[in-house]
């Protein structure tokens, strides 16, 4: 992955493997995951997409802000989590939450437990967001098939 | 002051005690919040891992329903700020991908200009400290263990002030409220449920989530750990309830639901008895610290 | 009467240039007033003979030759001038590496453009004028500013070849911060046994007077003649009764913290820094003093005085040397947790360890006076960190190394770790010491910490263990944070108050860093010490000697020469808005009695700044003024209508295009090179007067961007080429017919692309 842009946008040819992305990771105290091996990999133009570290990472960006030599680590991650979706390589799970977002433009859509706490704290039965505006609704729907993701992960809507 | 609101889903869909919290804390010192029919912001660690382009494009359209009225977005969730500061920041330093959101955008008739950055809530309440003293109805006397978690604070924009490594925005605020807050090992570490993990690795973020509440534990008498963002309330009050989670619990509290408190409202108007991990002990030390004052 | 000397130089130009056709050409296109001829080999002697007689027969008054480059022959020709007129009325026409040799394939543009050349040097000769010399006395006093181990080797060697030395200090001892260290690397002397002679001889040299407590106000002047105001603050004792005894000290009821030990302990109001202070004279801190009176009824040599004042004293100096040296940078508040009492810096480990620091030299740790257990290295705390300092502090692996060594031979049991991005051990014996370290027994791990934990009175310090993948927390009941080095307070001041060039670290800049390390672009000014940069001691001392050798060379005489190539503001014009002088990064313009600015010619570079950027053209040069730039553009475009202007700064493109002509690269002959001394020379007012004569575009070649030799000089010329192009743009001319480029002296290619680049464009 010699991507002349993908090491430019990252800065990734400036890293020094110092590590100490790696030590301030909250995912690599519990986990695999050593940010500074992905580096290092994506660097050296290994192919790095199949791994699944890459899906161990919370995005915290404490590495980001840590790195002595400003490599942007979360966004190289990003990066190479998007390639490892356009290769099909993704956790299963997140499927559900993308179809969750297609289908009622919520991350995690009200439940009748989440009804019931509304009412009984006095708010609307049902938030003002785009599930209640067909237009916008429709037009949400529309843009996310434009932008192709749904293909990408395989799903058919 | 008048912002559109953007609550997010968690504080709409699944923790509405923080949704009401805010709505109430917000009237409390007159704020004005309008509503506005918003998606999912997106989710920055599903979307943004998937599709940049995607993700950048809904962000994009979310900013840019308040532009006609000249408002800017408030969040009240690390989560959605995440999403809505960081695609403010990309589109105002990018031109081509800015084009690019404008492109897809005008396929649906809409249109993306950046006018106003989002704000994060605790920035508004930093700036309103004085109309919170003035609100206040007596001091909490809580212990709290201050979980900022990871938005807010970064990644550092380049106008921002705050010391990434010791802030004390949040301090301030609860010192305010008649709060100490205590330090505890890893204390601006993440909670474990950023950028796809809760879903995606669910071990995982489990096990930083113990990791933290035992630091918080280690440090002793803590009355409740305090967050900024749904997501991670979500996290740290859930996710403590499943059987894979191994160490004691503390209660959770958003900080506009501390703020409630603060001002005097109801615990239950606040909606603290909806949370999994039970904070009668929190409204009782309260109360009685209430007592104890008069 | 202008002579114009052709020069063959066999067939480098004569194999192409047409030099017959080219003589019969000038002689036609110029009157009685222009005798042309045409030699071999001019640079010879029979060639150098030539242009002699020619002078005295036909009463010669300016010379124009036209040979090879400047930059080659141009002193010998200057010589021969020289010894029949001012050396400043003769002009050198480049058309051998500029002409000749990179225009092969076409010998009759290449003659075309000799010719062109030549015009502009004969009409740029015509406006040639005498330059005079003036001469400024020298005072071989010498203000060194700083007392550390930098500035007392300089004043001792100074002292040694007899100037006089004023030496101010702002503390109450002399030897900065090497009096704190233990022991050094990498001879593992005792620091204090290794500056002790230095100490003593700075305050007995009869050539040395030394101020304590004492700060530079203030300096005005010139090279050679600065004055500078020295104030010196009171000690409240006085230093010629004080004995040193002590006993002030002892009665003292206060305790403070002592800065001397990094405020690991404490002293009184009455106090010395230390038992070894030199000189060693007692002061009271009037701050923290209650006026209780007991140090009074103690004294025996009768030395309180607690209405001493301030003291103002005025000197006069030729030098002035800042040596105000380094601190270490505070890491408070960040993922390092400085604030825990057991995490500590390098020069604070240096008292805990050193016999005369406040545990008497017993490695205890702060918080519990415990034997630590083990000790880990921090490398790196705040260097090599675009989050602090980017650059390395050089010295921490070292010390570091040393301090390991240290602890290991005082108690092998005591588990010591160094925590590094890379060791840097380059230096004489330094890969050797570094190989003892780990035959004793020091642990080196390769990862960067990234957090440092507090846990009580312990610590738990994070890293990557990079080489076995594992991230590891060590216990430590003692963290060393190897501190980045930053300037001292003193240089901050001092850098500013003294008009001196800093980096952008806010180290003191060398006038160029390998060929001028310890020069200023002030003239006068020298510097020496970790006030440059961060480096061990060893590098201070040449430093040191250094300085003295140049200040030695720079007032060796009584006067100093200087050539009047200088700026000059004419104070009828000058509208006192200052530019000029906020421009000059050499100090040399101030304002005047009658508010009118004033160029001093002993300090003045000649780059030509000042003049490019004054907006009523009241700046202006004897030397490269703006009628003889005139003249030349003149010459050159009425000679060629198909011109592509480059101004070329001597320094760097100038050379450049120097060596494509060695290089025998070739590129369009339409190309005319302008040589100026900096492209900070180019005005706006150069460059549309250019296109206004037809020229058909104009481009500005300077040096790198951080290596311009006048400093900023590139920077100015960059501006005034975008102002230049909004200009031509309202004149309906494309704006990229005119255009900056940036280039060392060795890019021979990069001159050929740039002057490719504008043929094209044009």
């Amino acid at each position: 992955m010699k991507d002349t842009e993908f090491l430019e946008d990252t800065k990734i040819t400036k890293c020094v493997q110092c590590g100490k992305c790696s030590a301030s990771c909250p995912a690599g105290r519990n986990s695999r995951l050593l940010t500074r091996k992905i580096i290092m990999e994506a660097k050296s133009g290994m192919d790095v997409v199949g791994r699944e570290e890459l899906w161990l990472c919370t995005t915290c960006f404490l590495c980001f802000e840590r790195c002595p030599k400003g490599v942007n680590t979360v966004d190289a991650i990003i990066e190479l989590r998007n390639r490892a979706v356009m290769e099909g390589k993704f956790p299963e799970v997140h499927v559900g939450a993308i179809e969750g977002i297609y289908d009622t433009g919520s991350g995690l859509p009200l439940s009748p437990d989440g009804i019931r706490d509304r009412s009984m704290l006095g708010l609307e039965k049902e938030p003002e967001d785009i599930a209640r505006n067909e237009e916008d609704f429709k037009n949400f729907q529309k843009l996310i098939k434009e932008l192709g993701l749904l293909e990408k992960v395989g799903v058919e809507r | 002051m008048k912002y559109a609101f953007f609550p997010g889903c968690i504080a709409k869909n699944v923790y509405p005690s923080i949704e009401k919290s805010t709505r109430m804390v917000f009237e409390k010192l007159k704020i004005d919040l309008v509503d506005y029919p918003y998606s999912c912001c997106p989710a920055p660690g599903v979307l943004g891992s998937y599709d940049q382009d995607t993700w950048l494009t809904l962000g994009a359209r979310n900013i840019s329903l308040s532009e006609a009225d000249e408002l800017g977005i408030v969040v009240i969730c690390n989560g959605c700020y995440g999403t809505v500061h960081r695609v403010y920041d990309i589109l105002d330093k990018d031109e081509e991908k800015k084009a690019m959101v404008n492109a897809n955008l005008g396929k649906v008739g809409m249109d993306y200009k950046g006018t106003y950055r989002p704000i994060h809530f605790v920035d508004v309440m930093d700036s309103m400290k004085e109309e919170i003293l003035k609100n206040k109805k007596s001091d909490l006397g809580l212990r709290v263990a201050i979980h900022y978690g990871c938005h807010y604070l970064r990644p550092k924009s380049d106008e921002a002030t705050y010391n990434v490594e010791k802030p004390k925005v949040v301090e301030g605020i609860v010192e305010l409220l008649g709060c100490e807050s205590v330090e505890f090992k890893d204390k601006l570490s993440c909670c474990g449920a950023g950028g796809g993990v809760w879903s995606g690795a669910e071990e995982l973020g489990i096990d930083i989530l113990e990791e933290k509440v035992q630091n918080i534990l280690d440090v002793g008498d803590v009355d409740c750990i305090v967050n900024i963002c749904p997501f991670c309330h979500m996290h740290i009050d859930s996710t403590q309830k499943k059987s894979q989670f191994k160490a004691d619990t503390v209660p959770t509290l958003h900080l506009n639901q501390l703020l409630g408190m603060a001002f005097g409202m109801k615990d239950k108007h606040l909606g603290l008895h909806t949370h999994r991990v039970s904070t009668r002990d929190v409204v009782k030390a309260v109360k009685k610290a209430g007592k104890e004052k008069k | 009467m202008i002579g114009v000397f052709i020069c063959h130089c066999g067939i480098n130009i004569g194999g192409v240039v047409d030099i017959d056709g080219l003589v019969q050409k000038v002689e036609n296109t110029t009157g009685d007033d222009v005798l042309v001829y045409q030699n071999l080999f001019v640079c010879s002697q029979a060639g150098q003979d030539l242009i002699k007689d020619k002078i005295e027969e036909e009463g010669l008054d300016r010379v124009v030759v036209a040979s090879c480059s400047p930059k080659h022959h141009g002193a010998i020709f200057s010589k021969c001038v020289g010894e029949k007129m001012n050396p400043y009325l003769w002009e050198m026409v480049n058309i051998r590496e500029q002409c000749s040799w990179v225009h092969r394939d076409d010998p009759e543009k290449a003659t075309d453009k000799a010719y062109a050349l030549i015009m502009g040097g004969i009409e740029k000769a015509r406006k040639l004028q005498e330059i005079g010399k003036t001469s400024v006395p020298l005072t071989k006093d010498v203000l060194v500013i700083g007392g550390g181990i930098a500035g007392m080797h300089t004043s001792l060697e100074l002292a040694d070849k007899d100037f006089k030395v004023y030496l101010v200090e702002k503390k109450p001892n002399i030897g900065g911060n090497m009096v704190r260290l233990d022991r050094t690397f990498p001879t593992d002397d005792c620091s204090m046994c290794t500056i002790s002679p230095k100490l003593n001889e700075v305050t007995n040299n009869p050539n040395i007077t030394l101020f304590t407590c004492a700060e530079v106000e203030e300096v005005s002047g010139r090279p050679g003649e600065y004055k500078a105001k020295i104030l010196k603050m009171p000690r409240y004792i006085d230093e010629e009764k004080c004995t040193g005894c002590g006993t002030c000290g002892t009665v003292c009821p206060m305790a403070i913290l002592n800065d001397f030990d990094l405020n690991l302990a404490v002293r009184s109001a009455a106090y010395a820094p230390n038992s070894q202070a030199v000189p060693l004279k007692y002061s009271l801190d009037r701050d923290k003093c209650i006026q209780c009176g007991l140090c009074e009824v103690v004294c025996e040599a009768d030395a309180i005085r607690y209405d001493q004042k301030e003291e103002v004293i005025e000197v006069t100096v030729g030098a002035i040397v800042l040596a105000t040296g380094y601190e270490q940078y505070d890491l408070t508040d960040t993922e390092y947790h400085y604030e825990h009492p057991n995490v500590i810096s390098g020069l604070e480990l240096e008292r805990l360890i050193n016999s005369t620091g406040p545990t008497g030299g017993e490695l205890k740790r702060p918080s519990d006076g415990k034997r630590p257990e083990s000790v880990v290295f921090v490398q790196c705390a705040g260097s090599r960190d675009r989050r602090h300092m980017e650059y390395c502090s050089k010295i921490c692996c070292m010390y570091a190394t040393k301090n390991a060594r240290l602890i290991k031979q005082e108690d092998p049991d005591i588990d010591v770790d160094v925590c590094y991005i890379d060791l840097r051990a380059a230096g004489r014996g330094y890969e050797e010491y570094y190989d003892a370290a780990r035959e004793m027994g020091v642990n080196y791990i390769k990862g960067n910490v990234s957090d440092v934990i507090p846990d009580g009175d312990n610590l738990t310090v994070r890293l990557e263990n990079t080489m076995l993948g594992e991230i590891q927390e060590i216990n430590a009941d003692l963290v060393v944070l190897s501190t980045a080095l930053v300037p001292s307070e003193g240089t901050a001041k001092m850098t500013r108050s003294l008009g001196l060039v800093r980096k952008e670290d806010e180290f003191a800049a060398p006038f160029h860093m390998k060929i001028a390390p310890v020069d200023t672009a002030n003239m006068g000014m020298f510097i020496a010490g970790t006030c440059e940069s961060p480096k061990p001691i060893q590098e201070c001392i040449v430093d040191a000697s250094a300085v003295a050798s140049r200040v030695s060379s720079f007032l060796k005489n009584d006067e100093m020469d200087i050539d009047l190539v200088t700026a000059f503001i004419n104070p009828e014009i000058c509208v006192h808005c200052g530019k000029c002088e906020e421009n000059c990064v050499y100090g040399a313009i101030t304002e005047g009695e009658d508010g009118a600015f004033v160029v001093s010619d002993i300090s003045c570079h000649a780059c030509g700044k000042c003049a490019a950027n004054c907006i009523t053209m009241a700046v202006d040069y004897r030397y490269y003024s703006d009628i003889q730039i005139e003249a030349q553009i003149d010459g050159i475009l009425a000679a060629d209508d198909d011109v592509i202007v480059a101004f070329c700064c001597d320094q760097c493109s100038y050379n450049a295009a120097d060596l494509a002509g060695t290089a025998k690269k070739q590129y369009s002959p339409r190309i005319k090179i302008i040589h100026l001394p900096c492209s900070g020379r180019v005005s706006v007012n150069h460059i549309m007067y250019a296109f206004d004569k037809g020229a058909k575009g104009v481009m500005v070649a300077g040096c790198l961007k951080e290596q311009c030799h006048y400093i900023d000089g590139n920077y100015r010329a960059e501006e005034n080429v975008e102002i230049a192009k909004k200009a031509l743009s309202l004149m309906g001319i494309e704006a990229e017919k005119c255009e900056m480029f940036f280039m060392s002296s060795a890019m021979a290619d990069k001159f050929v692309q740039s002057v490719t680049e504008m043929d094209v464009r044009c």
